[in-house]
């Protein structure tokens, strides 16, 4: 059932092809179901020449840039939009709130069991079993068996930009700002995606708690046995996920504890015999289990972050080396098809070196450069491995921890794969920045600028290389224009750190240039991590 | 001093080098609740590195938010910013940076003479100076300007900034039979950061030549391909120095030889923050070589049980006469000689040597030490006891098991 993907509809997703898309969908409008599903799968299992490194991203439409597009569809991009309404009807889903979740995502049950594979832990293991041979409704799992998350945060969150436009500016001017809360959505997931669209991120976890009460998992409920479902936990993942992006590292931690390591039964399919068959797997995303690995990292426990993610890795190369001896993932010896084996071999390696992109990153936190550096070149070893982004990513990684020639050797590997466009460049800039030559630095990053006028990130290095030569004022200019040009995205915490930073160095005016800053993060943001708001009134 | 009024003031930064910033990334499948919005949020992060986004090493530069120790041998580097607070013009700004450590004052920057600022404007100097003193140190920044009414007018501000020992180097020498010098140098890293050591090379006195044993045959290093040290972490070098032929000849100058020559250390941190720093001149204790030495030259390492070998000694005169030596053999319970024992050698002439060889049959297995040669000076009836000259491995038979 899985088969009907073709070449030519997983190139949708590419970027150039957007004419023929529309073209072929109004062709196709009749037979949209098996379609759909094939787009679907497309999506996750694109062929083989995106490298993996990318294929997170290989989904998102032609112009991610453009703020306003619209990402809540089945085609993961607005030109699909007009069908999926439609298709989804013809999928004839149910459309309880239970299940709304699951139609966006209709898609075979190979797909579902190759996303959903997992290998519970013995214990789990153990007591899943437990729970298909006893009688129906006769199972009852030790209290440390079961998950029972609440909400902790006491009040809903405000909008940090308003109170700080309020303390500052003013409450005239905090009351001009517009931006989305929690209420102005529907309250359900489409409005949750909406305000996570609009940035509003804090609002987006107001709504997670509103949504989350209703599954009896809100405020005051940690402790107390409940049901999960996909939706539910899909729920917590998106409201852990934005506690982490705006920095509330502490609220994350403790709310994300009750669910471990997501090895629980109550987290697993079979717990549910009655409501979802036989089906195994984790009920709980990947993307879940990763982001609560990565956790501790971020709260000062960088051992713990290894110490879990090391285990997810070492599930995900047993997984590997089962479907490579010819069972399921998790050892089942079920028949697979060769073409689904292959896909799903493909999603777990796919799986496993972003897991290695998060111990590598977990290294370099703690500046453990030798384990970073031995997993990037084996990364860089894989097949179809994005091996030039590797290696110059590893060239930097070099840069980082002082070894300049081992950095200019990876960079010249790197050049020696062909152009790639601004990267190389810059990456000479910055070796330039270690050989102490910020003059040569400033002239590649010149050069890359006049490649990519707009972009953000080799205006603000101009703008620094500019401060080590002697040229305050012009480095404060060059970082104005940047925000002046695209507000939207030059708004970023760090460029606002380096322009505080400079603001602070020019003279004892710097604290009213810092409040015209913070006017313009009131009109262009949505949300922004209450640190450098700080640094605003500092 | 009481505060004054002034119409411009200054601010200092240190330049160390920046440091790479990147997104913190949180990515989702598109099956999961929100779908790519969260992907694409990472992906428009300025901070992101277009196909590597997930890797946290990234290409925007952020200029240095905390402060960061500053260690001897590297480059302390800062901008001086002055800037005016008024709104009237200020004529003739000199800017005079000076450094001032425990011993001595440098100046670092004497800015010529700004003819005028206006209130938006500033006066800027960047100093880079290389740290050659541990301890504290104080930054002075002199400002001297006229208002517009043509007055002189000046105030100073100082920072303070300690400077810390980066590296802890121990060393030890071993002296050899064959007069090479071993050196085994400990460079220990005590920064608070992890380090990359680029190079460290021992430049010797003229009287030795180096033989650096760091290297791998092939001419690789063996520490691989980098010499990282994390904080506290110790790397360790040896180092071979043989005289030169004129020193070996004379034991005299050879025993007073005692400068072996300084270590030269390259380092590099954060994004290519250098420090060098070079020792003071090494010492190794003196060798006591006496009036008479003798020493192996030549002995094999593997001899074969109740066969007969030969090794070869240098007998050294150090003295300021000519001696004569009658030369005893004793047998021991592990080596029978084979030679004439109280025979007499020939006279050896101040600062002059002679080869000896010797002969013997090894009677016992295994590792065995050479003894029982015995030198008696004839005309002090002095005598020299060489019990331990050498040792040999002692095998049962050439032939194994073929």
């Amino acid at each position: 059932m899985t088969d009907q993907k073709t070449p030519s509809l997983t190139q949708y997703f590419g970027a150039t092809d957007h004419e023929k898309e529309q073209m072929d969908f109004s062709k196709v409008l009749t037979d949209t179901t098996d379609k759909i599903n094939s787009v679907r799968l497309g999506q996750e299992e694109r062929p083989t020449n995106e490298p993996e490194v990318c294929r997170i991203f290989a989904e998102i439409p032609a112009e991610p840039k453009d703020p306003t597009a619209n990402f809540f569809d089945l085609i993961g991009n607005d030109k699909g939009k007009v069908n999926s309404a439609g298709i989804i009807s013809v999928l004839d889903l149910p459309t309880k709130n239970e299940d709304t979740y699951i139609p966006r995502v209709s898609t075979s049950a190979e797909a579902d069991r190759r996303r959903d594979a997992w290998i519970p832990i013995e214990r789990t293991r153990q007591a899943l079993i437990a729970n298909a041979t006893a009688q129906p409704g006769t199972y009852v799992p030790d209290s440390d068996l079961l998950t029972t998350p609440g909400i902790l945060i006491e009040e809903e969150l405000g909008d940090v930009i308003g109170e700080a436009v309020g303390a500052c500016l003013g409450e005239a001017e905090a009351a001009q700002r517009r931006s989305l809360t929690a209420s102005d959505v529907t309250q359900d997931e489409r409005g949750l995606r909406e305000l996570v669209q609009a940035g509003s991120f804090r609002a987006a976890i107001n709504l997670t708690g509103r949504l989350l009460s209703i599954y009896g998992q809100g405020r005051g409920r940690k402790g107390h046995s409940t049901k999960h479902s996909p939706h539910s936990l899909q729920l917590w993942f998106t409201r852990i996920a934005l506690l982490i992006k705006t920095k509330a590292f502490d609220y994350a931690q403790k709310e994300a504890e009750a669910f471990g390591q997501l090895e629980k039964p109550d987290v697993f399919y079979q717990f549910y015999p009655d409501m979802y068959g036989g089906r195994p797997g984790s009920m709980a995303s990947f993307s879940f289990r990763l982001l609560l690995a990565e956790l501790p990292m971020h709260c000062g426990k960088p051992k713990e972050s290894l110490t879990k993610l090391f285990s997810i890795l070492g599930v995900i190369k047993k997984m590997i080396h089962n479907l490579k001896q010819g069972l399921c993932e998790d050892g089942n010896p079920m028949e697979i098809g060769e073409s689904d084996r292959a896909d799903s071999l493909k999603l777990w390696s796919g799986r496993e070196a972003r897991v290695m992109h998060s111990v590598i990153n977990c290294a370099i936190s703690v500046k453990d450069y030798e384990l970073a550096l031995e997993l990037l070149g084996q990364l860089s070893e894989r097949d179809g491995a994005p091996k030039q982004a590797l290696l110059s990513a590893l060239g930097r990684l070099h840069l980082q921890l002082g070894n300049i020639s081992g950095a200019e050797t990876c960079f010249n590997e790197a050049a020696q794969l062909g152009p790639s466009g601004v990267r190389d460049i810059v990456d000479k800039g910055l070796l330039a920045i270690a050989q102490n030559n910020f003059d040569n630095a400033y002239v590649a990053f010149q050069q890359a600028s006049n490649l990519e006028p707009s972009n953000i990130m080799i205006l603000n290095n101009m703008g620094v290389c500019l401060l080590y030569g002697g040229h305050l004022k012009e480095a404060i200019s060059v970082l104005e224009s940047a925000i002046a040009n695209n507000p939207m995205h030059a708004l970023h915490e760090s460029l606002i750190l380096n322009l505080c930073t400079l603001y602070d160095m020019e003279s004892s005016k710097g604290i009213t240039k810092k409040f015209a800053l913070l006017r313009q993060i009131s009109k262009y943001s949505a949300d922004a991590p209450t640190a450098i708001l700080e640094k605003l009134y500092g | 001093m009481e505060a004054e009024e002034h119409l411009l003031a200054l601010k200092v930064m240190r330049l160390t080098r920046p440091t790479l910033a990147s997104p913190l990334p949180v990515t989702c499948d598109s099956k999961d609740l929100p779908g790519n919005l969260l992907n694409n949020v990472l992906q428009q992060d300025p901070t992101a590195v277009p196909g590597s986004e997930t890797i946290a090493i990234g290409q925007f530069l952020l200029l240095p938010q905390n402060p960061v120790n500053i260690y001897l041998g590297e480059t302390f580097s800062s901008y001086i910013c002055v800037y005016s607070e008024t709104t009237q013009i200020v004529y003739n700004i000199t800017v005079k940076v000076d450094l001032q450590t425990t011993s001595q004052k440098l100046s670092l920057a004497n800015n010529s003479s700004t003819t005028k600022l206006n209130s938006d404007e500033t006066v800027n100097t960047v100093i880079h100076h290389e740290v050659k003193e541990i301890g504290p140190h104080i930054l002075v920044c002199e400002v001297a300007y006229q208002n517009s009414a043509g007055v002189l007018m000046s105030f100073r501000k100082f920072f303070k900034i300690q400077v810390l020992k980066p590296l802890d180097v121990k060393t030890k020498f071993y002296n050899a039979e064959n007069d090479d010098v071993y050196l085994e140098a400990q460079v220990q890293n005590i920064t608070n950061g992890p380090i990359c050591l680029e190079k460290v090379s021992l430049d010797a006195s003229h009287l030795f030549n180096v033989t650096c044993l760091n290297n791998t045959p092939t001419g690789e290093s063996i520490f691989g391909n980098i010499t990282l040290l994390q904080p506290q972490s110790i790397s360790q070098y040896l180092y071979c120095l043989t005289p030169t032929d004129k020193l070996s000849s004379d034991l005299k100058s050879l025993s007073g030889a005692t400068n072996i020559g300084k270590l030269d250390i390259v380092w590099r941190s954060n994004l290519g923050e250098k420090g060098r720093l070079q020792t003071s001149q090494l010492q190794r204790m003196s060798p006591d070589f006496g009036e008479i030495k003798l020493s192996i030259t030549e002995l094999p390492n593997f001899v074969v049980i109740e066969e007969l070998f030969t090794f070869k000694c240098k007998l050294a005169n150090n003295g300021e006469r000519t001696v004569e030596f009658i030369l005893y053999l004793e047998n021991t319970r592990n080596i029978a000689w084979c030679g004439i024992s109280g025979r007499k050698l020939e006279a050896l002439p101040p600062h002059s040597s002679k080869i000896l060889e010797f002969k013997c049959i090894p009677l016992v297995p295994g590792l065995r030490t050479l003894s029982g040669v015995k030198l008696v000076d004839t005309f002090t009836k002095r005598t020299y006891t060489y019990d331990e000259l050498g040792q040999v491995f002692v095998i049962l038979s050439t032939k194994t098991s073929s």
